[in-house]
């Protein structure tokens, strides 16, 4: 459902500081497949991510999602099939709305957003429910500012206005890299109890390796712009952590790597 | 004093709407908009050429917004088409408006003393009773835009443009293209700006090609004092809390003339007024902080 073929993008062409990231990258999603990308600083992680949403746009290749070429798209437009949780809560809530603001705007995606009220009375029960679900003490805090919960909360509301559209494809990037690890632990079993129930096809960026193998029906390594090491949900399940250790420290030739394992 | 006090009340209140568009550009959009020092002599100039020509002072009133919202569309469009800073083009359009506003008026000065507006005709040195009617004119008039604006900010729209300010990243991602938001607000702010122009041209009888310089320094600076009196609040609250810092302002600005402050020095005592406000305000955010610090802060994750 997701091609990128033949993907290239070079960071400060003709300076001293040009960065060839992608020479030719190929890569190829399933439709509802959960696939945990991981990767040292560097490798690529964010910028594939970020070619596929539209933020950063690549030099030469094409991106198909579900058979329409997106390649020329701007980022609100292809924003209509793909939703995005970022590592920063402030990306995907908005801080001066209140959270039952914030889901008003969420459930309206897909649809104008032109001079209709945005929040009714008589949605504040179905925005209750959905809180509900999340298990985190949100469903009554409907009428407070998303900026004033806990970085858990926020994200956890995040997730819920990303996946409340249905999208074909769901981008997560880094989304639990900033929250305590309890919290953390959390968010990923929300995030798969989601992804399950709505049958979402899932692209997520992490550096915990743990929820890299513990999640999610393929892994994928990049390493400078390349995919080192691809596998799907069998041989995922006979990896280890210090498995992956080893192949991110052979690719880098050195044990001097800044990544965070956890 | 009463008389003074309805004097400088009626004034701020004319101020009222550039204020509500800084508030717009300034505090939700991020944008520190400089074109309306631009807008603000064209409302006045739109409003004086038809005013002249004999169209009745509302219908006025409505072209010269629609002239500023036109002017806030050409800022918009230069920064998000082509990517120009936020400042520039500002001064870009404000310096082009000079231009554009001499030619509409035709001259530099145009005086609208024999003609029909909103406001009666001896308000400057009138009655008390002609200064109350002034007054109660353009609080008619700051009520509607207020209650259209208020109910603007509850549309889908209008919290969209919330949010592009805090969160722009959220809005992309729910498909929405923040540079139309963005050029939408800039086009609201300086429509408002010309439309203040337009009052302030029939008030004091007169448009004037330089009335503008300063424009934004006396939004900015009633936004600023609106905001630090009544905190820092929700939409509907926030837009009340700037319209009483334009009366605020305008009652401050008239005690220092009154006290004897030359005229020439007006300008000037506006930007030490607007840095005595951030640094007072700064007092008591630390202050506030401090305090929160010292019962044990707050339980953040």
């Amino acid at each position: 459902m997701l091609e990128l073929s033949g993907i290239y993008k070079t960071y400060d062409p003709n300076l001293p500081t040009q960065t060839d990231l992608f020479t030719g990258l190929d890569f190829y999603v399933d439709k509802g497949e959960f696939i945990s990308i991981v990767g040292s600083n560097g490798s690529g992680k964010t910028t594939l991510l970020n070619i596929i949403a539209g933020t950063v746009s690549c030099d030469r290749g094409s991106i198909r999602i579900m058979g329409r070429d997106v390649t020329k798209t701007k980022e609100h437009q292809r924003a209509r099939y793909i939703a995005r949780v970022f590592q920063d809560p402030k990306m995907g809530t908005c801080p001066i709305m209140t959270v039952a603001e914030n889901l008003a705007m969420a459930t309206r995606k897909g649809k104008s957003y032109g001079l209709n009220i945005c929040l009714r009375k008589k949605d504040k029960p179905r925005y209750r429910e959905m809180l509900k679900s999340l298990d985190m003490g949100l469903e009554d805090k409907l009428d407070v500012l998303a900026g004033q919960l806990s970085g858990g909360q926020r994200q956890a509301l995040a997730l819920l206005m990303a996946t409340e559209s249905k999208p074909d494809l769901l981008l997560l990037d880094e989304h639990t890299a900033a929250l305590d690890p309890r919290t953390s632990a959390h968010i990923m079993d929300l995030t798969q109890k989601i992804v399950t129930e709505r049958g979402l096809t899932t692209l997520m960026v992490t550096h915990n390796l743990a929820f890299a193998l513990g999640y999610g029906t393929r892994l994928t390594m990049l390493h400078a712009g390349k995919v080192l090491f691809d596998v799907g949900e069998e041989q995922k399940k006979a990896q280890t952590i210090d498995g992956l250790i080893e192949k991110f420290q052979r690719a880098q030739g050195s044990v001097s790597d800044t990544m965070v394992f956890t | 004093m009463l008389d003074f006090l309805l004097s400088n009340i009626g004034q701020g209140l004319i101020y009222a709407p550039i204020v509500l568009g800084v508030y717009i550009t300034y505090s939700i959009l991020d944008f520190p908009d400089l074109s309306v020092d631009g807008t603000f002599p064209l409302g006045a100039a739109v409003a004086a050429i038809c005013l002249t020509a004999g169209m009745n002072p509302i219908l006025s009133i409505l072209l010269a917004t629609l002239a500023g919202a036109a002017a806030g569309f050409v800022t918009g469009a230069l920064h998000v088409y082509l990517k120009i800073t936020n400042l520039l083009c500002g001064i870009l359009v404000m310096t082009g408006l000079y231009s554009i506003n001499l030619k509409i008026m035709g001259k530099a000065n145009i005086p609208l003393l024999k003609t029909t507006t909103l406001y009666p005709s001896d308000v400057k040195n009138g009655t008390t009773l002609n200064l109350l009617y002034a007054l109660l004119i353009s609080l008619l008039i700051v009520i509607v835009i207020k209650i259209l604006l208020d109910l603007y900010m509850k549309t889908y729209s209008g919290k969209a443009l919330l949010a592009v300010g805090a969160s722009e990243q959220l809005v992309t991602t729910l498909s929405v293209n923040t540079g139309s938001l963005k050029i939408a607000g800039l086009m609201i702010a300086n429509g408002l700006t010309s439309l203040s122009g337009a009052l302030m041209a029939q008030y004091q009888r007169f448009a004037d090609v330089t009335m503008g310089s300063g424009t934004v320094v006396i939004g900015l600076a009633a936004v600023i004092i609106g905001r630090a009196v009544f905190g820092r609040v929700r939409f509907i609250q926030g837009s009340t809390s700037v319209i009483f810092g334009a009366i605020i302002y305008k009652i401050v600005v008239g005690i220092a003339l009154k006290l004897g402050l030359d005229a020439n020095w007006m300008k000037l005592a506006t930007a030490v007024i607007f840095v005595l406000v951030i640094v007072l305000q700064r007092l008591v955010e630390h202050r506030q902080q401090v305090s929160v610090a010292r019962k044990g802060g707050g339980s953040h994750a």
